[in-house]
Formats: C-alpha cells, structure tokens, sequence
C-alpha cells in the first residue's frame, strides 16, 4: 500500500464542520470531540499535553489588569483569551507547542521560534483577527491577516510548518 | 512521500440515483459574516416575512465547551454563553432548516432527501434571501455535508459487507468489533478543498445498528462573494462527495438503496 502524502499534510482535521441539524449530526460532533479531547490530552500529540493550555491561562490571569506593563498596557480580555483557546484546539495533533504572552495592546501572542531567522508570531486579537508575521531562510519575510473562524487557515498552518520543520 | 498530480475534476460525470439513499441530513454551510447589524428582533420579523412556507423555529445561541486549568487546582469542564447569533426556520413538512446566523447561512435537508437539484435549489433561494438583508462580501468558508446512515440486519453481519475498507480487530486478537470511529481528511491536490470524512457506528436504543457515514467537502481558503464562484464550488463539492460515497461503499450496500 502507498501513502500518498501532499503538501496539504498539515491540513487541521477539522475542528469545525458544516452545521448540522439533526440528531445524527450531534451524535457525530459528540463522538468525534470525545476522540480529540482524548488525543489533545496525550503529551506526544496534543498541546494540552504538552501544558500551552496552562501557560495561556497564567497569561490571561497575570495580565487582566489595566497598565499591566507600566506603560499603559491594556488588559487582555476574555475574549482575546477564549480565541487563542479555540486557536490552540483547532490546531493539528503534533503541531509543536508554541510560548504564549501578551501584546500591550491586550492581544494574545503565539510565538514558534527555531532560531532567529526562523521565527513566527501569530498575534489573536478579541475581534477573531489573526495577525502573523515571519521570518525565514532565504531570507523570506510573510506577514498578514486572516480572519479566524474556527479552524486554523492554511497560510499560518504552512508557516509553522517551514518555521518548525527539521 | 508522494507528491499526487492535480486531482481532475469532473462536474459532468454521472452517479446511480438511488431512490432509497441513506442520507439523513443534507447541508449546505455558507459562512459569510453579515456586514450589517444583526439584531435578534429585527432579523425575527425579517426572515419570517419573507420566508414563504417556513415558520420560525428558534433563537440560536452560541456555547463553548471549555476546560478551565488553574495553577494548581483541579481542571473543571465549563459552558460559556457566548450569546445571540441567529435564527431558525423550518419548512411546513419539517424537512428544511435554515439558519440566518451573523457568521452564515446554513441549509438542512432532512430525511427522505430527494434530489441535488431540488436542494441545491431551495438552498440557493434561500441564501439569496440572507444575502439581500446581510450584504456580506467575502466568504470564510463553504461546506457540503451529506450524513449517511446505514442500517444493519439484526442477524451476524460483516461491516465488510457495506463499507470498504472496513473496520477489523487487530488480525493477532479475534475478538467481536463493538465499535468504530475513523476520521480521515482528504486533500484535494490543485483545488482549494478538503474532505472529512467520518465513519462510525450508531447505537440507540429501539433502532436497528447503524454504521454512520458522514463526508464534509468544505473550502480551504476564503473567497470574495460572486454567484458564480459559489455556483461552481457547490457543483465541484458535489463530484468530490459522490466520489467519496460511491468509494466508500459496497456493491451488497448500493443494491440495498436502489
């Protein structure tokens, strides 16, 4: 048998799906949860094994406040916190962790870091923005926006890909 | 590792009928935020007057499941109301749903599913009604979802005899399969798709066995909003399911819904 791999091989398996009604559709999301929290939960594969959920958490408690930096720092709000949540759960079985921290203008930063020519920062902001920008061989520089809805896009998939690869 | 060719697709190719199709939900998930204010009493009396033959169903809100993790303390599982998003209609026969919610438009078919073109149909009639009051512009993504399931003799059967491949014991433990649930994602190689695929089994109580077959065609990329795009990826969409149901079953399952 051959497996057939693509570039897409880094595709999310899909932590959203097409909006069902019925009774069959909720059986399904419910088995199909089931199985990824299991998964998600193992420190081989999934980020909350590996504890990033703990360290957004410290990062959404240590930076409620308001100035939190001395500078005048907005608060990051539940709703910065609860997308970088979302981000880090949709993201693919494997993906390697990222380190959390905060922006003084209250967003929620995701970094992947190499070296320092191989790097990448997704920024989550509380209105579903995703803000990137990377550096990498070549020297290649991407950045952008993408609107997050559920499942991570595949522009930053590819990024973490290039930036984490061996 | 195998780079595949452009995958060809062909919106021409013909697929058997069958009148006794599996399929308990069709859908069509059109998420497109709406770029005016989406307001729950307003868009209430909106929808419902100009939707002939459907009556309001109900008011949809949106909850996450969230883990909260403390320092120290006990993990505790929570539901966060993330509040109003939109509203629901259903057909006089109660076989259609719409949702006009403010990321989207969604269009259920649910059993007996009919045809493609009586679908497809009334989910365009619909979504140019969501797209006349919420005037959005781009689309983040689009879905085909068609659940299918399969019921089982209650005598001794093989999951072999309905689906391929199927799901076995380990070949060193010979010991009764209870149950199953593969989740696979298709690329499509040279096109801006994916497909989820889930199959499963169904076990409730008063109901025949069931092996669930759900296949999810969705975009990977958003796309400005033109008719005509979305008119094609529907149609592209559509080969991809049948590719993946006529694949993905039997020939003893196909004459069983001829």
């Amino acid at each position: 048998m051959i497996l057939e791999m693509t570039a897409s091989v880094f595709i999310s398996e899909g932590s959203i799906s097409s909006r069902g009604t019925s009774e069959t559709a909720r059986f399904i999301a419910a088995r199909a949860e089931e199985g990824r929290s299991q998964l998600q939960n193992s420190y081989t594969l999934g980020l909350r094994g590996k504890g990033v959920f703990d360290e957004l958490c410290m990062v959404a408690q240590n930076w409620q406040e308001p100035n939190w930096d001395g500078y005048g720092a907005v608060p990051v709000t539940e709703e910065a916190y609860r997308l970088a949540y979302r981000f880090l759960e949709s993201l693919p079985l494997g993906t390697p962790a990222p380190t959390v921290g905060a922006e003084p203008d209250g967003h929620i930063t995701l970094d992947w870091y190499r070296t320092p020519r191989r790097t990448l920062s997704v920024s989550v902001s509380p209105d579903s923005e995703l803000f990137y920008a990377a550096l990498l061989p070549g020297p290649r520089k991407e950045n952008g926006t993408e609107q997050f809805i559920g499942d991570v896009p595949l522009s930053i998939l590819d990024l973490i890909r290039d930036v984490t690869a061996a | 590792m195998t780079v595949a060719s452009e995958l060809k697709i062909d919106v021409t190719e013909r697929f058997p009928h069958l009148p006794h199709a599996p399929i308990v939900e069709a859908v069509i998930d059109i998420r497109a935020r709406a770029e005016i204010p989406w307001e729950e009493a307003a868009v209430k009396s909106q929808v419902g007057a100009k939707l002939e033959g459907y009556a309001y169903l109900d008011s949809q809100r949106e909850y996450q499941h969230e883990l909260k993790i403390e320092a120290g303390k006990p993990s505790e599982q929570a539901l966060r109301d993330l509040g109003w998003k939109g509203v629901r209609f259903k057909s006089a026969d109660e076989r259609q749903i719409c949702q006009f919610n403010r990321d989207g438009f969604v269009f259920s078919r649910l059993r007996p599913y009919d045809s493609w073109e009586q679908l497809y149909g009334e989910a365009m009639r619909l979504w140019q009604i969501y797209s006349e009051m919420a005037h959005p512009t781009q689309v983040q993504r689009l879905g085909l979802r068609f659940i299918n399931r399969i019921e089982l003799p209650p005598e001794e059967f093989r999951y072999g005899d309905y689906i391929q491949p199927a799901a076995e014991p380990p070949k060193l433990l010979d010991v009764p399969l209870h149950g199953f649930l593969h989740h696979d994602t298709l690329a499509v190689p040279g096109h801006p798709y994916a497909t989820n695929v889930i199959r499963t089994i169904q076990k409730e109580a008063d109901k025949p066995l069931a092996i669930i077959l759900d296949i999810d065609v969705f975009t990977l990329k958003a796309f400005e909003l033109q008719l005509e795009v979305l008119t094609r990826s529907l149609l592209e969409m559509r080969w991809l399911k049948n590719k993946v149901f006529f694949g993905s079953i039997t020939g003893k399952a196909l004459e069983k819904f001829k």
